[in-house]
């Protein structure tokens, strides 16, 4: 009867400090300091603006799917000694909710990404193939060399996925159902 | 308002002492709980065994909590003598101040600089640097941003990056009258504040995730308190 009772507790009093571990780890620490990887971390200072200034700053608006990913490290100053890395979206453009486009397939340049040793963390929704997304965005022709020629028209509000039917932003925590977000763009709303 | 402000190694301490007392009044407290419940049942000899490997586990837990807290949010130069240089992208941001962009950067710097009981030294190099301050076409999307890289609690280096779509201009100085205008003293003033791993405090008037155009922020007491605490 005592052994029933000690044993149980035993295992417990061991499990409970395991959990204790993990949880204060994941909590705690931001950084996978056991990671192999390089680690940076991108602080952005913005002007705060409202959902509907963002949407009326957008050149164009997509609603589309994620037909690729694929991060590339590159020099921007010619006299830098090292290189950022950004991720192109390359998105089957399925609705324009908003300007004119001429093609049925965009690349889309996002700051930051994951390497083969380098990690590069931006606040934005990070997107993965099939995703479906609204995406916010703005032309660059300029930005040609980064092998994207649309960029986000605000990083955190930029790109809305369906979520078993809702949209999430980065940014957002609320829920709006996707379609109907889609609807409200399309009309102008 | 009382402004507590803390060093950040004292509020990091004082989170261990706080999560060490929880840790310890709770597992107490369970042992206690089982020793009351199955203490009649149990000889002294099994209740000495069942007491040793609660204590065995609280002094993991503890260490192992402490473990976790002491890897957090204490990234640090290897030296206080950190280098910036101004890459060449700098010079396409829109100041119609007279002067070289770069130059003008260094107003911002000299707010981390010239904080008194602090070995923070940014310093301008045109090689071996630390941190590279360059500027891209963000569309707006953001002001500007700075990305430090870490290697266990030591920043190795870092990119400070403006957008060169924006107004840029001194609020505080030349273009007080323009109404419409970004001050690249206090967006480059943040950005450093970055660099020497200070978040995004909405107490803080220069640290604030948002800002305003037309204005002009400076550091708080608790910024220059936690920059004091790390560059003693």
């Amino acid at each position: 009867m005592n052994k029933k009772i000690i044993i149980p507790l035993a295992i417990l009093a061991v499990i409970l400090p395991a959990i204790g571990v993990i949880v204060t780890e994941q909590t705690d620490s931001s950084i996978d300091m056991n990671s192999e990887k390089i680690h940076s971390i991108m602080e952005v200072s913005k002007i705060e603006r409202s959902m509907s200034e963002i949407l009326e700053k957008s050149q164009v608006i997509i609603e589309g799917t994620i037909l690729s990913t694929e991060a590339i490290s590159k020099q921007i100053d010619a006299d830098s000694e090292r290189e950022m890395i950004f991720t192109i979206a390359t998105v089957q453009v399925n609705q324009v909710l908003k300007g004119d486009i001429d093609s049925k397939i965009v690349k889309v340049q996002m700051f930051g990404g994951e390497m083969e040793k380098r990690i590069v963390e931006a606040p934005r929704m990070d997107v993965n193939k099939n995703d479906q997304v609204i995406m916010l965005l703005f032309s660059d022709p300029e930005a040609d060399y980064l092998g994207g020629n649309y960029g986000l028209a605000d990083w955190d509000k930029g790109i809305f996925k369906n979520e078993n039917g809702s949209a999430k932003s980065f940014a957002e925590t609320r829920s709006i159902p996707y379609d109907d977000l889609k609807e409200a763009i399309k009309l102008g709303k | 308002m009382v402004d507590l402000c803390l060093p950040k190694y004292f509020t990091a301490l004082i989170n261990k002492v706080r999560f060490t007392m929880f840790t310890f009044v709770n597992f107490v407290n369970a042992q206690l709980s089982a020793i009351t419940i199955f203490g009649n049942t149990m000889t002294k000899n099994e209740t000495n065994k069942l007491l040793a490997i609660f204590m065995l586990a609280t002094v993991v837990t503890i260490s192992g909590a402490n473990y976790g807290f002491a890897s957090h949010g204490e990234e640090k130069w290897a030296s206080s003598d950190v280098d910036y240089k101004c890459m060449s992208n700098l010079y396409n941001l829109d100041m119609e101040t007279g002067s070289s962009e770069c130059w003008d950067l260094l107003s911002s710097v000299d707010i981390w600089n010239g904080i008194a009981s602090s070995s923070l030294d940014f310093d301008q190099v045109t090689s071996g640097q630390d941190i590279e301050v360059t500027s891209l076409n963000l569309y707006g999307a953001a002001l500007a941003y700075s990305s430090p890289t870490i290697s266990g609690t030591t920043i190795t280096e870092s990119i400070i990056v403006f957008d060169n779509s924006e107004e840029w201009g001194d609020k505080d100085g030349d273009d007080w009258w323009k109404w419409w205008v970004i001050d690249y003293i206090s967006v480059g003033a943040h950005e450093f504040g970055h660099n020497v791993r200070l978040v995004h405090d909405s107490s803080s008037d220069l640290m604030e995730d948002f800002t305003d155009a037309n204005v002009h922020r400076t550091p708080s007491s608790h910024d220059i308190s936690e920059v004091q605490g790390m560059y003693p």
